[in-house]
This record gives C-alpha cells, sequence and structure tokens, in this order.
C-alpha cells in the first residue's frame, strides 16, 4: 500500500497551519478577562484546572490543525496504491526457459529462491522441478510490469529468461536495472555472437508460394510488446467477397475468406534477430536458428524460408518503440495493413496502445478525504460548543 | 400592573434623586409604612384613609360616626436611627457583562431610596462609606436636607481599595452601634473577615443590623465560555481557567460561601439578604423591606 499525490504543489496549502498555530500560541495566556470581585472563589484545584487548559484547547488545536492538514491533502489529490508484498527472494521464470532449462537447474533455482512464480497470466507459483511448463506467454515485460503493480518485492526480484540479451532487455523495459536478469540462451553457451530469438511468426503461405509473408503477425517474446493480444489473434488474409483488388505485394489477385478458409494460414517459424553482443553497431540480422521445438508441427518437416535481412543500428534497439517498429519493418506498411484485415483488432488500435505504466493503479482517495473532513469538522463544532460551555451568550 | 423600573433605566436616568423618590412613593409606598410603626407609638391624629394604608387601621367607631375612613395617626416617643453603611471597596465595581449597573451603582440607589423613605418616616438616617481612603460619614439627622447630603455624599463617591480592618473605624463602629436599625450594603467579599467583624461588632442588642449582600447575574449563572481569565479587582490576581470545567466547581464553592457567611451571621441575629442587581431595584428594596418585617414580627 503506498500513497501519492496527484497536485503535490497544492500542499503549499498546508502554508494555512501556520495561522492557526499562530492564534493558538498567540492567545495562550490570554483567555477572556473578566472581573471579579472576589477570586477565591474562581480558583480550582491546580491539577484540574491544568488539566483543563492543557487537553481540551491543545485538543481542539489538534483537531484543527489536523483539519486543515486534510484539506491540504484534499487540494493535493490523495491517491492510494495498494500492492501486496513478496518477501524474500523471489524468482519469475518464463514458460521457454523451464523447457529448457534442464532439471538440475530447476532444482538450484528453487533452492536459491523462496518463492518461484511462473511468469505467464496468473503468475502460478512454482514448487516443484517436474512442473509442467504453462502456456507460453509472449511479453515479459508487460507481465512483469503488471505483477511489481499487484505485489511489492522489497527484497530481490529475478526474472529467470531465454535468449541471453547482454543488456538489450533491460534497456527496453521499463523496470530496467530494478530486476535481475538472468538468460538462458537456447543456443550453446559457447557461442561467439549470442542469439536473441525474439521473433516467431505467423506465415500466411499461399499454396503456390507465390508470394510469401515472411511475417505476418509478429510474436514478440522476452520484450516489451506490441500487444501480445493482438498476437494471439486469428489472422486471415483476404477479402470478404471476390474483388479485383490486387495484392500489393505480389501483384496477383487477393484471396477471398472463402480461399482463406480452404488454404488457412498456418504457422510457421521463420526468423529470429541475431545481434553480436561483441560489435557495438552490430546490425540485426534475421536468422533461422529458431528451436526446432517452437516450430508449427505440422510445418515440421517444411524446409525453414530464405532468411530475410534487416539492419537496425543500436541506437534502434534501445528506443522503446523499437518492437513496434521492428514490426512495420518486418512487414512493411501493405503487409501490415493486409495481415491485419481481418483480425478483429484493428492495428490503428495496437499501436495505440501506450505502454504498460510503471506506477500501479492509483485509487483517489478525494471522496473518503472529504467525509472524513466533513466529519472532523462536526467533531470540532461539537467539541468547541462542548469546551465553551454548551451555550453562546 | 407594577412597572419596575430597570437597571437598564436606571442607568440612563441617573438622577438619583429623582429615582429614589419614584421607587419610594411608588412600589414601596405600600410596604414601607409598616416598618416602624406599631410598638411605642402614641395616638396623634387621624386622618383620611388613603389607598396603601392598611385596613386594619381604619377606626371603625369613627367611620360609624361619620360615614368616612379615617386612620389612626401616630406619633413615635422616639426616632429610630437608621444607619446605610455602603461597601465601596473596589469589588463593588464588579458588574455582569450584559449589565449596565456596578454593584456599587446599585448600591447607591438602594441607599439614596432607602434613605428617601426613612426621611419620609421621619426617622434619623446617616450614612457611611466604607474603602480604605478617608471615611465619609454623614451623621444621622433628619428631613430632606439631610437626604440631599446623602445624595450628594454618594454621588462623590467611586468603589476603589480595600474594605478596611475594623480597627481603623472603631470610633465609627462605637455610633453605629448606639442605632436602631443598620443595613450594611455590601457584596460581601473580603480578604480576611473584615466583613463580618463589622457585622458582628454593629449588632448589638440596641441596634438591629441587616446585610444586603449584592451580586450580578454572571455571579449566578457563570455564563462564560471557552477560556477565561478571571482578574480580582481589588488584588489584580489572575486565574485562567476553562469555563467548562470551572463552572461547576465555581458554583459549588460559591453556594457554599452562601451557606457559610449566611449561618455565620444569623448566629449573631443578622440576616442576610440577597440581591441580583440585574434584576428591577424594587424588587431588591421589597424584599429587604418584608426581611425587615419579619425580623420585627410583622405582617
Amino acid at each position: 500500500m503506498s500513497w501519492g499525490l496527484v497536485n503535490p504543489w497544492a500542499l503549499l496549502a498546508l502554508g494555512a497551519l501556520a495561522l492557526p498555530l499562530a492564534i493558538h500560541l498567540l492567545n495562550r495566556h490570554r483567555g477572556q478577562r473578566v472581573w471579579v470581585g472576589n477570586i477565591a472563589l474562581y480558583r480550582q484545584p491546580r491539577r484540574q484546572r491544568l488539566l483543563a487548559l492543557r487537553l481540551y484547547q491543545p485538543g481542539l488545536l489538534a483537531l484543527r490543525l489536523l483539519v486543515l492538514s486534510l484539506l491540504g491533502l484534499l487540494l493535493a489529490g490523495l491517491t492510494l496504491t495498494y500492492t501486496g508484498v513478496l518477501s524474500g527472494a523471489v524468482a519469475y521464470v518464463t514458460p521457454s526457459w523451464w523447457q529448457l532449462a534442464d532439471e538440475d537447474t530447476k532444482n538450484d533455482l528453487l533452492a536459491a529462491q523462496d518463492r518461484v512464480f511462473f511468469l505467464v497470466p496468473g503468475f502460478p507459483e512454482v514448487t516443484r522441478a517436474d512442473a509442467p511448463m504453462p502456456e507460453p506467454s509472449s511479453d515479459v515485460c508487460s507481465l512483469l510490469l503488471e505483477r511489481t503493480a499487484e505485489q511489492r518485492h522489497p527484497d530481490t526480484l529475478t526474472v529467470y529468461g531465454v535468449n541471453r540479451a547482454g543488456q538489450l532487455p533491460p534497456k527496453l523495459c521499463p523496470l530496467g536495472e530494478a530486476i535481475s536478469w538472468h538468460w538462458l540462451s537456447a543456443t550453446t553457451e559457447s557461442t561467439a555472437q549470442p542469439v536473441i530469438d525474439v521473433a516467431v511468426f505467423y506465415h500466411p503461405q499461399r499454396a503456390n508460394d507465390a508470394y510469401a509473408f515472411e511475417a505476418a503477425l509478429l510474436l514478440i517474446d522476452e520484450l516489451r510488446g506490441v500487444s501480445i493480444r493482438t498476437t494471439l489473434q486469428p489472422v486471415a488474409v483476404g477479402t470478404d467477397a471476390a474483388t479485383d483488388a490486387v495484392d500489393p505485394v505480389t501483384d496477383t489477385p487477393a484471396l477471398t475468406t472463402a480461399q482463406m478458409a480452404e488454404q488457412p494460414p498456418h504457422r510457421r517459424v521463420v526468423v529470429g534477430i541475431g545481434v553480436p553482443i561483441a560489435d557495438s553497431n552490430a546490425d540485426v540480422v534475421i536468422t533461422d536458428r529458431l528451436p526446432s521445438t517452437l516450430l508449427n508441427p505440422a510445418d515440421a518437416t517444411a524446409a525453414p524460408e530464405r532468411p530475410r535481412i534487416i539492419a537496425l543500428d543500436r541506437q534502434s534497439l534501445a528506443d522503446s518503440d523499437f518492437p513496434d517498429r521492428l514490426l512495420f519493418w518486418l512487414l512493411g506498411a501493405q503487409e501490415w495493413q493486409r495481415g491485419f484485415m481481418q483480425a478483429p483488432v484493428a492495428p490503428e488500435r495496437v499501436l495505440a496502445l501506450s505502454p504498460p505504466a510503471l506506477s500501479p493503479p492509483a485509487q483517489p482517495m478525494t471522496p473518503w478525504l472529504a467525509l472524513l473532513v466533513a466529519l472532523l469538522l462536526l467533531i470540532e463544532r461539537l467539541w468547541s460548543e462542548w469546551y465553551s460551555g454548551g451555550k453562546r451568550q | 400592573m407594577v412597572q419596575f423600573v430597570s437597571p437598564r433605566a436606571i442607568a440612563s436616568v441617573s438622577d438619583m434623586a429623582l429615582l429614589a423618590r419614584s421607587v419610594a412613593t411608588g412600589y414601596l409606598q405600600g410596604i414601607q409604612h409598616s416598618v416602624h410603626r406599631g410598638v411605642g407609638i402614641e395616638f396623634s391624629q387621624y386622618r383620611s384613609y388613603e389607598p396603601g394604608d392598611p385596613v386594619g387601621r381604619i377606626d371603625w367607631r369613627l367611620y360609624a360616626r361619620s360615614d368616612r375612613y379615617f386612620v389612626r395617626e401616630a406619633e413615635r416617643d422616639s426616632q429610630t436611627t437608621l444607619w446605610l453603611v455602603l461597601d465601596a471597596s473596589q469589588s463593588m465595581a464588579m458588574r455582569s457583562s450584559q449589565g449596565t449597573l456596578t454593584k456599587f451603582d446599585f448600591g447607591r440607589y438602594v441607599v439614596a431610596t432607602l434613605a428617601y423613605v426613612a426621611q419620609m418616616q421621619d426617622d434619623n438616617v446617616g450614612l457611611w462609606i466604607i474603602n480604605d481612603s478617608a471615611p465619609c460619614v454623614i451623621p444621622p439627622a433628619t428631613g430632606i436636607k439631610q437626604w440631599h447630603r446623602i445624595l450628594h455624599a454618594l454621588e462623590g463617591v467611586a468603589a476603589s481599595g480595600v474594605f478596611p480592618s475594623p480597627e481603623r473605624f472603631s470610633t465609627q463602629l462605637s455610633r453605629v452601634q448606639r442605632a436602631g436599625l443598620t443595613l450594611v450594603v455590601t457584596d460581601l467579599y473580603e480578604h480576611a473577615e473584615e466583613q463580618r467583624q463589622l457585622l458582628r461588632r454593629s449588632a448589638t442588642r440596641h441596634n438591629d443590623v441587616t446585610a444586603l449582600r449584592l451580586a450580578c447575574a454572571d455571579e449566578l449563572q457563570f455564563p462564560y465560555k471557552g477560556a477565561v481569565r478571571f482578574q480580582d479587582l481589588e488584588t489584580g490576581e489572575q486565574v485562567l481557567v476553562s469555563s467548562r470545567a470551572a463552572r461547576a466547581h465555581y458554583l459549588a464553592q460559591r453556594e457554599a460561601w452562601l451557606q457559610s457567611t449566611r449561618q455565620q451571621l444569623r448566629q449573631r441575629g443578622i440576616p442576610v439578604t440577597d440581591i441580583n442587581i440585574d434584576e428591577p431595584i424594587e424588587l431588591a428594596l421589597a424584599s429587604v423591606l418584608r426581611s425587615r418585617q419579619r425580623s420585627i414580627g410583622g405582617p
């Protein structure tokens, strides 16, 4: 549970606290002066008198200061964020890591960490090395952001994923250095140029192979998302009815939906991106070095597509919207349009998705503060009346 | 319906002579006559019945003969001497927050009115104003001129200082002890027992002493709110209290003090009549005169 302020500058209004405080201090030794004939009748036992003056008046002052403070917080827009706490050493493993890691590695992980969770929606806890791998999810960073918004990790948070990325994932993920990253390379550790496998494509491919999308949809794993949800949508390339439309890429007649149903697009892993870490100015190279286990079984026997090469400088990789642009670069604008032609989610909406917020969702406390202020004001009035003797002259 | 003279009206009139005459000849007319009559008087003459005269004083035999109402006029064997003693200490300068008259102002009007009543009855009336400055004494005498002297003295004095110890006024006290009646107008606020000593030493078998204890509404009700700093008029001592917490204690203290002083003075045959200065002056005077009637066994 944490507190926040919408308008922190409004806390300047708390300077008004000095007003009642000054009035109190100035009047502390005054009081209404009344001349009497026999002071002896007005003397109280010292203890009783001091109690009345020290308890009631400072009490009223404190209450008034509290009301003013709450008013200041009301103006400042106090918000409250509810989060749970996961103390101790907490680790999250991606399904791909869980799949690739051997049992000893898993046992080591479970022994080293206090609690281990799968980095998938729902964040199921892992307690055994033989736990089944959950359904893979694509966007590590979105899941991490979601998790850290719900649960606070006061001690350590470690992420175990596939693809040793060097500096790449922390740079792309808003959580950055707050997380310890442990990447398990999908390839051999001795690879001179570590490979980052970031893309798995749905590949609508025509039967006659007249043209081939090397990418129709991009599934980005271990990177901030181009919206995983969108990539999970079924994709069909084609039009609702036979038209004279021509596919701009292949300059051939576009497929209708019926034709697409007969020749459904199928999933095919075609590329990966290799980043030579040693080269500070390396390009991104699309490769075919993804593990065969990720291939669509239906196409497992198919020969890999010819790799398509896209050059990116390192500055582009560090750009926060790199995956989005990567998608465009991979697909091309017209391919993008066709790829999503009949998808439930329009590409414009995908592009409009704002990156996940770092801050957990904050609950505005304004109504509760206003209620509390009103209640305290009522108490203050009643107390003041009571203190004043119950009636005014 | 009787119209009383409120303290606010008294403050606005500020003519002590007029006010005393008005009160004495108005509301008190039907009360004051019986104060000094009944014992030790001899027949003097008849006079026509006037409203206010008790029916019992009508001479019915004469009525049977003349078919007119006559009452018997009496002439006393000796005149009564009335000493009016007014406490002029600074504590008498107290008044209510909403009041217009101080205790001293109210006491002056009471004294002026009683003096007028006394001189109307041809009684000797003297005035003694007490504070720690030079004593102001008007020796007893009769007549309207004496009343004017008393008025003059009352108008020339202000409440100040403290009530002196009885040793300072022993000479004057011996004169008072020989009077027939002494009315002491005071708030009975004292530092030691100076006022009670005065009252006790004034009360002799020749002298009936009555204390008129003046109090204002604020003293009776304690209507204050919040933090209040009470300051003594005479000593300047201050007490800062929470009115809420102090009210019950004050009222209990005051009640205990009232009972204590009343009890002590009653043991010496000195009745104490409590007067609220924020009530009409006639009510105060009527209660004084009725108290006197009871003390001498009148109706």
